[in-house]
């Protein structure tokens, strides 16, 4: 084959050639842009990111980084970014009424603080040129005076300066030229915000139309130097408190508040408030519970199918391991989704051939007993993969041994096979029940977590494990949405799991130095 | 730096730009208006939008969202220029979205246009924001084989229920599907209950009717209707017994039209709910059209709303796409509206409904609600004990 120098291929050159001009060409596009969005950390990530790819691949010394360096790059950009941002928002209060930052809550608050002035707030305008080349808005007010207004404020012009047309409209006034219909809207961005001081205290003009303005008054101001927002109409201050609202001396918040961090106070929420505590023990105690019998049975199970497909004298292996495996092949999604089809208490095909009806999904404990059955459909296949695997590799000699020792075939196997299977599997064993301990998706999509326990108002249901329960704190608790709260038990959820993880992790090493 | 490596990078930045210029994005004209709505809505609202545009040389771009998630992309994406000018949605998802301070109020509107109750549904605090687009309520439909003459009262309806069951002429009297507050509201009403007080404008949070005590005092009706059959646990939104014409009555709403005209079955007349010891009120719910508080093109934004989505012209069109009632009351006497009959059924009974509460609290108030009325029908608890909690419970997460 045709070699290039760093002992490359042709193809692999190409490869690598429009790898790194993927990547780059995706950097050159998307640095802009983010940048354009403020978004500054990405635009670096992206930009350094695609630095260091470049230098790995383009130089002949980092073989190993080669294999490396994009699996860490996404890691980070994935995984390790998320978790660090869900940390940070259990610190903070975002929620429905805090999302943004303080600018844009004030900007917005004070916006809606504008009220229309009398009842016909609405003058006809039309867009014009003054002299200086400067666009202006002619607003013929009620009295009849046309002023030419910009953010400065407003001038009157002389009555005999101005013409009309049939209909009243301002038609032409001396030193402005009007704009047409076609000009007006090619400079109509430069309205979206403008007030208009209009002389009068705390009243403005705002283009309201294409044809019309609209005369508002402010009924909020903010005092940038004291930090306090002001009720013009009733003289009201309204000071910061340190939850990122505006509170009145009456005790009235206004709305919207903004985003800030509150310390510990999801986590003393969770722990000090009744509605959220009392779920919390039942969801962590299930927590725990759910994992370890899904990764008992589907164990046992699938260690059982391996032993049984592993006998000599069964024939038609193939047929019987591929058609194990087609659970596991099948989307989890679909197959959590059938399962629900199925255990649906009127119309399920379980109940139809079971005489009587079960309430799979209402009742608490047979809706747990649904969820784990539904787990050791989705995972025995993967347990039993895995076991075969082990027994295949278990040293013939071994066995052969115990038995020609004269032990019985079911010494063999408590004594020998399983001790030694286990001891190879530990580590995926306890990785499964890391990672059911935090599998939402079998459950949220088979019960949502329901039957709600009633005394918990709601939020939380007899088969919630710690992850969909924090789900539905963060769509249902509050006014709507806690992501704060929210990301506070997906702290603890985190933790929870780090500890379990490293702790099982250490116990297996200790049992392979014991091998 | 070689030179050969210097050659592969000057190779690598061809290709590099070669490449983005072609997904580069294009630069858009001059009047323009993003709208976001559902993928239901989306056709209507374009196809009825369409002559304003044309007319007034404003390019409109309709942006299918995915219903669940409107008000989330236009907090996450508002202050960063990439939410739209106007956004069509539901009035009771109002209060979250002002709370959050995305959305800006509607300060010229005439209200002389509109309905009070669906003003108040589009009203926050106080505030009018948007334009209401179409109303919808439930209303009873009867099978009038089964009962010739509707019921005018609760004892009425039972008297009903009474002998059609003796007569085994239906399986369920009432279809409603059991653990939904809104299908049960009219029940709810006639009872007694209510959600929140309503004072000047505002949904007084401290007033809270889930466990009234006229409610609680005729609690016991919803577990006896349970006990007799004339509600069922077993209902559901097919409202499977109804259309077979084994139940007298239904509660649903007019997104059933479709189906309610498409069978040729069972005979029906739409008729509002009786009442019983208090008056029978469905929950109003109110579409419109809002405008974002981060809106790049306010000023055609403020336009299209005030001057064509509150005009007869657009309501009617509207109308024709989607089915469903105007908000408008010139639009409603279009003739083209009240040529329905099954409209004119809902809209006999939507003069004495009530805006669904818009204020964030709500949240908290189905899930509890929902649970009351889920166990009431399993019949493990009563109805005073069931809606006596719940109320306990909203108590605290209302605060």
């Amino acid at each position: 084959m045709l070699k290039f120098r760093n002992s490359h291929t042709l193809p692999s050159l190409l490869l690598k050639i429009f790898f790194l001009g993927g990547v780059n060409s995706f950097a050159l596009w998307s640095v802009p842009i983010l940048i354009s969005n403020d978004s500054f950390l990405y635009a670096a990530y992206v930009g350094l990111s695609t630095l260091v790819l470049d230098y790995v691949f383009l130089s002949k010394r980092f073989v190993a980084a080669k294999y490396i360096v994009p699996g860490a790059l996404l890691l980070v950009a994935f995984q390790i970014y998320p978790a660090i941002y869900t940390g940070y928002v259990a610190f903070t209060n975002f929620s429905v009424g805090h999302e943004f930052d303080k600018e844009t809550a004030l900007d917005s608050m004070i916006d809606n603080s504008y009220a229309p002035v009398g009842e016909d707030s609405i003058y006809p305008m039309r867009i014009a040129q003054d002299g200086a080349g400067k666009n202006v808005v002619l607003i013929k007010e009620k009295s009849g005076t046309v002023f030419a207004g910009d953010a400065q404020g407003v001038t009157a012009l002389p009555p005999a300066s101005v013409s009309y047309d049939g209909e009243g409209n301002i038609a032409s006034a001396e030193g402005y030229t009007l704009l047409n219909d076609n000009q007006t809207s090619q400079v109509l961005d430069q309205f979206n915000e403008l007030m208009i001081p209009s002389g009068e205290v705390n009243a403005t003009y705002r283009v309201f139309d294409f044809t019309t303005v609209e005369k508002l008054k402010a009924t909020l101001r903010y005092d940038r130097a004291g930090d306090f927002v002001q009720n013009l109409e009733t003289g009201e201050i309204y000071r910061p408190n340190d939850n990122g609202s505006f509170i009145g001396e009456s005790g009235e918040e206004i709305e919207p508040g903004w985003t800030v961090r509150v310390g510990w106070r999801n986590f003393e929420r969770i722990f000090g408030d009744d509605r959220y505590r009392a779920p919390l023990v039942r969801v962590l105690v299930w927590t725990f519970i759910y994992p370890f019998l899904i990764v008992l049975m589907t164990f046992f199970l699938g260690l059982f199918l391996a032993l049984a497909l592993n006998h000599p004298k069964l024939k038609p292996k193939k047929i019987y391991r591929t058609l194990l495996i087609v659970p596991y092949a099948m989307p989890s999604v679909l197959s959590i989704l059938t399962w629900k089809g199925m255990l649906n208490e009127q119309y399920g095909i379980v109940n139809k051939l079971l005489p009587g009806t079960i309430p799979w999904l209402s009742d608490p404990w047979w809706a747990k007993a649904a969820v784990l059955l539904v787990a050791l459909w989705a995972g025995t296949p993967y347990m039993f993969l895995i076991a075969t695997g082990a027994i295949q590799a278990l040293s013939t000699e071994i066995v052969e041994a115990a038995e020609v020792d004269g032990a019985s075939p079911r010494k063999v196997f408590w004594n020998i096979k399983l001790p030694l299977v286990v001891i190879a599997l530990t580590p995926l064993l306890i990785a499964s029940y890391a990672y059911n301990f935090s599998n939402f998706g079998s459950i949220y999509l088979l019960t949502g977590g329901g039957p709600v326990i009633l005394e918990s108002g709601g939020i939380a249901g007899h088969t919630d494990i710690l992850i969909s329960y924090t789900y539905n704190l963060a769509f249902t608790a509050g006014k709507g949405r806690d992501y704060g709260l929210a990301s506070a038990v997906s702290f603890i959820n985190f933790v929870l799991v780090a500890f379990l993880s490293w702790n099982a992790f250490k116990r297996s090493k200790q049992m392979e130095n014991i091998t | 730096m070689t030179k050969k490596r210097f050659g592969a990078l000057s190779v690598l930045t061809v290709i590099a730009l070669a490449i983005s210029t072609l997904v580069a994005p294009a630069q858009a004209a001059t009047k323009n208006l993003v709208i976001w709505a559902d993928a239901g809505k989306a056709p209507w609202v374009k196809k009825a939008a369409a002559p304003w545009a044309t007319a007034n040389g404003v390019t409109i771009n309709v942006v299918v969202k995915d219903f669940g998630k409107v008000r989330d992309e236009l907090i996450t994406g508002g202050p960063k220029g990439l939410g739209p000018d106007l956004i069509v949605g539901p009035h009771d998802w109002l209060g979250q979205v002002v709370a959050s301070g995305a959305l800006a109020r509607m300060t010229n509107l005439n209200k002389g246009a509109f309905a009070g109750p669906v003003l108040d549904a589009m009203s926050y605090k106080g505030l009018v924001y948007g334009i209401p687009l179409y109303v919808e309520n439930v209303a009873l439909i009867v099978n009038t084989d089964l009962v010739p003459t509707a019921p005018k009262t609760l004892t009425e309806l039972e008297t009903q229920c009474a002998a059609l069951k003796a007569a085994g002429k239906i399986k369920v009297c009432l279809e409603i599907p059991p653990g939904d507050s809104y299908h049960m509201y009219p029940l709810f009403t006639a009872l007694g209950g209510y959600v929140f007080g309503w004072k000047n404008g505002f949904w007084n949070t401290k007033d809270l009717g889930i466990a009234s005590k006229t409610f609680l005092a005729n609690a016991s009706k919803i577990d006896t209707y349970y006990k007799d059959g004339i509600l069922s646990k077993d209902s559901g939104y097919e409202f499977t017994q109804w259309f077979a014409g084994k139940a007298a009555y239904m509660v649903t709403g007019p997104w059933n039209i479709g189906n309610l005209k498409k069978q040729t079955s069972v005979k029906y007349s739409i008729v509002p709910f009786p009442s019983g010891p208090a008056q029978s009120r469905p929950f109003m719910g109110v579409n419109g059209m809002y405008i974002s508080k981060f809106a790049k093109n306010a000023v055609v934004a403020r336009s299209f709303l005030s001057n064509y989505a509150a005009s007869s012209e657009f309501q009617t069109a509207l109308f024709k796409e989607s089915g469903i009632a105007p908000a408008l009351l010139d639009a409603q006497s279009d003739p083209a509206v009240t040529a329905s009959k099954e409209i004119a059924g809902f809209a006999s009974f939507s003069g004495v409904a009530q805006p669904m509460p818009n204020i964030p609290q709500m949240g908290s108030v189905w899930g509890d609600w929902g649970n009351a009325w889920t166990t009431v029908s399993t019949a493990k608890v009563t109805a005073a004990a069931a809606f006596t909690l719940a109320a306990t419970n909203i108590k605290k997460a209302v605060g």
